[in-house]
């Protein structure tokens, strides 16, 4: 009778993970990932902070074009469709779906009740030169200062303060 | 028969090490980017805001038809300058002020409701603001009626009626709260401010400012201020952000001739002020 001899394994196993272990690994990692990166996006483009800075850069820029090249750069703010943008160039920021964008004004006139406005400055000075809510001009006399507050649905809410007798603005957090 | 060993300890401590360190220098690096732009962020922003404050401040220097301010050089930081038709007129013994222009003014030792000092700069615009007095003229505005001064000579009763339209303005400014403030702000994170006029020595004889003594048959004498052209003034500005991480210090130091042939020159030395007349 002929002895089978078992089958014995070798002393040292050498074989890793196949490729197919890989691919899997990776797959999983790659969509925790991708998973984590939109939670942080989301989370953070939710926040009012983010687009009242986002608001104060857009704002910044068209003052700063304004001042150093040629042509009007006005910068548009639009609560109704949620963006501000520098016209006639284009660029812009979108707002948030999560984030309410209003406005309020300190002098004589109240903008609270508008949704569109649209802010020019002064070339040479980057002063506050004419300012138009709902293609209606306003005396800039008028308007001291114009806030822009952007509150999200979590209570979170910052201000973009812009003061018009010298172009000044910052963000005001809380 | 399967094989169902997994990793040993060792195999496992060593995996362990070999990610921290990987884990650790992307930290590292990330943490170091982010510094990083933090950083320069808050250098652009100290950048811009020193640049726009010093355009504007030189644009309303080059562009005003009078001047009155308190020369840095003889006294402590210049809270106040007013650029603008400073109109000081007699009425009956007395004299009426009134003022068309803008007042730059920097407060840098008010406290905020942080505690720390506010370091502000304004430019207030007249005659758009309310002052009690009535009975003003079109387009300026009455900051105060009927101050006598003593003393002979023109150009010095003056220059005491300057001084006190100066200190109104500028104690008016510093003394609302910064809500209220606030429509007239021109720059944030201000440390340190001083407009020197260039070659300010009234003592000198040599200088650009002199002062000439008229002897009258009666026995009487009158001083005249006088100053020649062109007045220059040197602008410091001293700014400090403080971005979490550190802070940005910043000074840009620049200096402008007035050009305008000036109505009024008013120029106080910490002590007094005089009114200044060009030597044609």
């Amino acid at each position: 009778m002929k002895l089978t001899r078992p089958f014995i394994k070798p002393e040292k196993l050498n074989s890793g993970m196949t490729l197919i272990e890989i691919l899997v690994v990776v797959a999983i990692l790659s969509i925790m990932v991708g998973v984590a990166g939109v939670s942080i996006s989301l989370l953070s483009s939710r926040d009012a902070e983010s687009c009242a800075k986002d608001i104060n850069t857009t704002l910044e820029a068209a003052r700063m074009r304004t001042l150093s090249q040629e042509g009007n750069h006005n910068f548009v703010m639009d609560t109704a469709n949620g963006e501000c943008e520098i016209t006639p160039d284009g660029d812009g920021e979108d707002v948030p779906s999560r984030v309410t964008v209003s406005f309020s004004s300190e002098g004589t006139y109240d903008l609270s009740a508008h949704t569109v406005i649209e802010i020019a400055f002064d070339k040479s000075t980057g002063r506050v030169s004419r300012v138009t809510a709902d293609s209606v001009p306003i005396d800039i006399n008028n308007v001291n200062l114009i806030r822009i507050h952007a509150v999200s649905d979590n209570g979170k809410r910052a201000t973009v303060m812009l003061v018009t007798a010298t172009g000044k603005h910052y963000v005001e957090y809380g | 028969m399967k094989d169902n060993r997994g990793l040993s300890l060792v195999e496992l401590l060593v995996g362990l090490a070999l990610s921290s360190i990987v884990l650790v220098a992307i930290g590292y690096l990330l943490i170091t980017g982010l510094r990083l732009s933090g950083r320069n962020n808050a250098h652009v922003e100290v950048q811009n805001e020193a640049q726009t404050t010093m355009n504007l401040i030189i644009d309303n220097i080059m562009e005003s038809r009078g001047i009155c301010a308190v020369n840095s050089a003889a006294g402590a930081d210049t809270q106040c300058i007013l650029l603008g038709d400073l109109l000081i007129e007699a009425s009956g013994g007395a004299y009426d002020v009134y003022f068309s222009g803008d007042a730059v003014v920097t407060d840098i030792h008010t406290l905020g409701a942080d505690g720390q000092p506010l370091g502000e700069m304004y430019l207030v615009a007249f005659p758009n603001q309310d002052f009690p007095e009535d009975g003003g003229k079109p387009g300026y505005c009455k900051l105060l009626g009927g101050v006598s001064v003593g003393g002979t000579d023109e150009a010095v009763k003056k220059g005491t009626v300057a001084q006190s339209a100066w200190t109104l303005i500028r104690d008016y400014v510093t003394g609302l709260s910064q809500a209220q403030r606030i429509q007239w702000l021109l720059a944030r994170y201000i440390t340190g401010c001083t407009i020197t006029v260039d070659d300010f020595d009234i003592s000198g004889v040599t200088g650009d400012y002199y002062k000439e003594t008229t002897y009258y048959w009666n026995g009487d004498t009158e001083d005249t201020y006088y100053y020649e052209e062109p007045m220059t003034l040197q602008i410091s500005i001293d700014l400090e952000y403080d971005y979490g991480n550190g802070t940005v210090t910043r000074n840009l130091t620049d200096s402008v001739a007035l050009r305008n042939r000036l109505n009024q020159v008013y120029v106080g030395d910490g002590s007094a002020m005089y009114e200044y007349k060009l030597k044609k």
